[in-house]
C-alpha cells in the first residue's frame, strides 16, 4: 500500500483547487502556454525593460488568466485577455514600485541567425535600443502593433483604451521611435 | 498636414508578419510604402520587432511548473479566504473580552480605591503600581491572543 505524504496530500488538494478554480485543463492550459508563453515574456520584457521582472509577471499573468471567470469565444480573444493581464500587471507594478526600466543587454538578447545579414541584426539592435528609450506605453503599443501584427481594435482592447485614442498614440508612439532610431549610438556610428 | 493613419497600414504589417517584406511583396505596395509617411514609419520599425520577436533568446519556465505553481497558489488561497471569517471572529472576541476587560476594571475601580484605603501596606505605594500591574495583566491575557492571530496557521 502506498504511503501518503504531507507532500502528496498537498498535491492532491492542489489538483483538486485547479480542477475547482481553473477555467482549463492541465492539458488544455500546456498547449495555450506553449503558443502565447513566449511573446507574452518577450512583451513584459520589452515593455519593463527587465527580464528577471518579466519572470515573475509572467508566472502572476497566467494564474489570474487561469483564475478568471471570463467566457472566451475565441481563440484570440483568450490571447488578448492574456495580454491584457500582462499590460495591466507591468503597469500596476511600475505605479506601485516606480521601477527605473533596465534597458535590456541586447548584445545577449539579439540572437543572429545564419540567413541574417550584418545590416539586419544591426537595424533589430537600433530598434531595440531606441524602444527603451519611449514610455512604457508606447513600447506597449508599438510591440503589440508590430511585433504581435494586433489589429487596432485588438490593441485598443488589450490597453483599455478608445479606438480612436489609441490611434493618435499609436502615432506619435511610432513617431517617436523614429525620431529615437536617429539618435542611437549604432546608427550615428553607420551614418 | 500629417495624416495619423492610412488606409494600407493594415496591408503592410500583414506583408511585414508573414515576412514577405520587401523583396516578396508586391512591388506597388513597396511604392506605396515609401510615398507615404505613415507606411514609411511603419516599414522602418515592424521588420526589426517582428524580428526581434521571432529571434529573440528566450528562457521560460515549462508549462507544467506553471501550472503546479498556480495549483499550489489557488489552493493557498483558499484556505486563506476560508480562514479570513475565523480571522475576523477571532479578532471581533478578543476585542469583546478586551471590552469586558474595561468594563469590569471601571465597575469595580471605587470599590478598589475603598479597599486600598484600610490595605496594611499602605494605599499610596500600591496606587503607584497599579498601572503597571493592570499593564503587565492586560500584557499577559493580549499577548497569546495578539500571537494567535498574528502567526501564519495552514
Amino acid at each position: 500500500m502506498a504511503e501518503w505524504t504531507l507532500s502528496d496530500v498537498e498535491r492532491l488538494s492542489a489538483l483538486n483547487e485547479a480542477d475547482r478554480t481553473f477555467q482549463m485543463s492541465e492539458e488544455a492550459f500546456r498547449s495555450f502556454y506553449e503558443l502565447t508563453s513566449r511573446p507574452v515574456w518577450l512583451y513584459l520584457a520589452r515593455i519593463t525593460g527587465d527580464p528577471r521582472l518579466a519572470d515573475d509577471l509572467l508566472q502572476e499573468a497566467y494564474y489570474r488568466f487561469l483564475r478568471t471567470t471570463t467566457r472566451f469565444e475565441s481563440d484570440d480573444h483568450r490571447r488578448n485577455y492574456l495580454f491584457r493581464i500582462a499590460t495591466n500587471l507591468a503597469h500596476d507594478n511600475r505605479r506601485r514600485s516606480r521601477f527605473t526600466a533596465v534597458p535590456v543587454d541586447e548584445a545577449e538578447s539579439v540572437v543572429v541567425a545564419e540567413s541574417e545579414s550584418a545590416d539586419q541584426v544591426a537595424r533589430r539592435l537600433d530598434v531595440t535600443r531606441a524602444m527603451s528609450q519611449l514610455k512604457p506605453r508606447e513600447r506597449s503599443l508599438l510591440w503589440l502593433a508590430y511585433a504581435q501584427g494586433a489589429s487596432h481594435e485588438e490593441i485598443a482592447a488589450t490597453m483599455g483604451l478608445k479606438r480612436s485614442s489609441m490611434k493618435t498614440l499609436l502615432f506619435r508612439a511610432r513617431r517617436h521611435l523614429v525620431a529615437a532610431l536617429g539618435s542611437t549610438p549604432a546608427k550615428a556610428g553607420r551614418s | 498636414m500629417n495624416a495619423i493613419e492610412c488606409a494600407r497600414e493594415h496591408e503592410v504589417v500583414a506583408v511585414v508578419m508573414s515576412g514577405r517584406w520587401p523583396e516578396a511583396c508586391d512591388p506597388e505596395l513597396r511604392e506605396h510604402a515609401s510615398a507615404c509617411a505613415v507606411c514609411r514609419d511603419v516599414v522602418a520599425i515592424a521588420p526589426a520587432l517582428r524580428e526581434d520577436l521571432r529571434r529573440a533568446d528566450v528562457q521560460v519556465p515549462a508549462a507544467g511548473q506553471v501550472w503546479w505553481r498556480a495549483a499550489i497558489r489557488a489552493r493557498a488561497d483558499a484556505a486563506r479566504d476560508a480562514a479570513r471569517p475565523m480571522i475576523w471572529l477571532q479578532a471581533l472576541t478578543g476585542a469583546g473580552a478586551a471590552g469586558l476587560a474595561l468594563a469590569g476594571v471601571s465597575m469595580l475601580w471605587p470599590r478598589v480605591q475603598g479597599m486600598l484605603q484600610f490595605a496594611p501596606f499602605g494605599g499610596s505605594t500600591f496606587q503607584e503600581a497599579l498601572p503597571l500591574v493592570l499593564a503587565v495583566g492586560i500584557g499577559v491575557v493580549a499577548a497569546p491572543i495578539a500571537y494567535f492571530l498574528a502567526v501564519p496557521r495552514d
